[in-house]
């Protein structure tokens, strides 16, 4: 086999190797970037009449489970809304209510809920994405056989 | 294409020629030139063609995506602004497609 030959089939397999390797982490980041999330357990502090932002945005509202802890039982219980809390889906945040029986101010809350990360366009073109890494990947290889191919 | 516009644009491949070469025709094809610090910098391989199509794409939906939708969200905007402003994102989406798709036109044209 000639020199330069073998050259190119190292390029084109290391080619290969580092892309497929490569296009797992970016498949990951497309998958958990892009459609609806779900935020589990977020804590939150606490504090009676203030907007504490949340991780996520644009909230959807009927998702959104909120545990204040409950020091007579000793435990976590859903807190209701709007007694206790009130969420703004929007800009993504919280704010708990002085009024509120079960949550305190300066204890830890824990909220759930989901959001839309990329709206449905976005979501429809970043789906592409780890299909068309895939097909570089594919068009590199082939045009490396195709070469060697004469 | 304006200057201000076409200034962010410069950057943005700036930063993505540092990862790797062959996003150069794309940029190169909407006539926005490229720093010649970056250009040096640029790898020309099949490797290098990988990861820099990979780390735009991390980059761009991990990072840039969701930072200007959160700014978008908290900003409050509505009507004409929210339209226009809220495509950003999708624009944003459709440039590291349009990245992804240049390289398998040079190798298939």
């Amino acid at each position: 086999m000639p020199a330069n030959v073998a050259r190119n089939v190292l390029a084109v397999a290391l080619f290969a190797a580092v892309a497929v390797v490569m296009l797992s982490p970016a498949a990951s980041v497309v998958h958990s970037n892009s459609g609806t999330q779900h935020v589990g357990n977020e804590s939150v502090t606490a504090s009676y009449n203030t907007s504490l932002d949340l991780t996520g945005y644009d909230i959807t509202n009927s998702t959104v489970t909120v545990y204040g802890y409950n020091q007579t039982s000793g435990s976590y219980e859903q807190a209701s809304h709007p007694d206790d809390y009130t969420v703004h889906t929007k800009n993504g945040s919280i704010s708990f209510n002085s009024s509120s029986s079960l949550i305190d101010s300066g204890e830890t809350v824990k909220v759930s809920y989901d959001y839309q990360a990329t709206g449905t366009t976005t979501t429809l073109v970043e789906g592409f994405l780890p299909l068309m890494l895939g097909l570089v990947i594919l068009v590199g290889v082939a045009r490396g056989v195709m070469g060697l191919m004469g | 294409m304006s200057k201000s516009v076409k200034g962010a644009f410069e950057t943005l491949a700036a930063w993505y020629l540092l990862a790797g070469s062959e996003l150069k025709a794309l940029f190169g094809g909407l006539g926005i030139s490229m720093p010649a610090d970056a250009r040096a910098q640029a790898g020309g391989n099949l490797v290098s063609l990988a990861m820099g199509i990979t780390v735009a794409v991390i980059v761009t939906v991990g990072v840039s995506i969701p930072i200007t939708n959160d700014v978008i969200n908290s900003a409050n905007l509505t009507g004409i602004t929210a339209t226009i402003v809220g495509f950003i994102p999708v624009m944003l989406a459709v440039l590291v497609l349009v990245a992804t798709v240049g390289p398998i036109m040079t190798r298939t044209g």
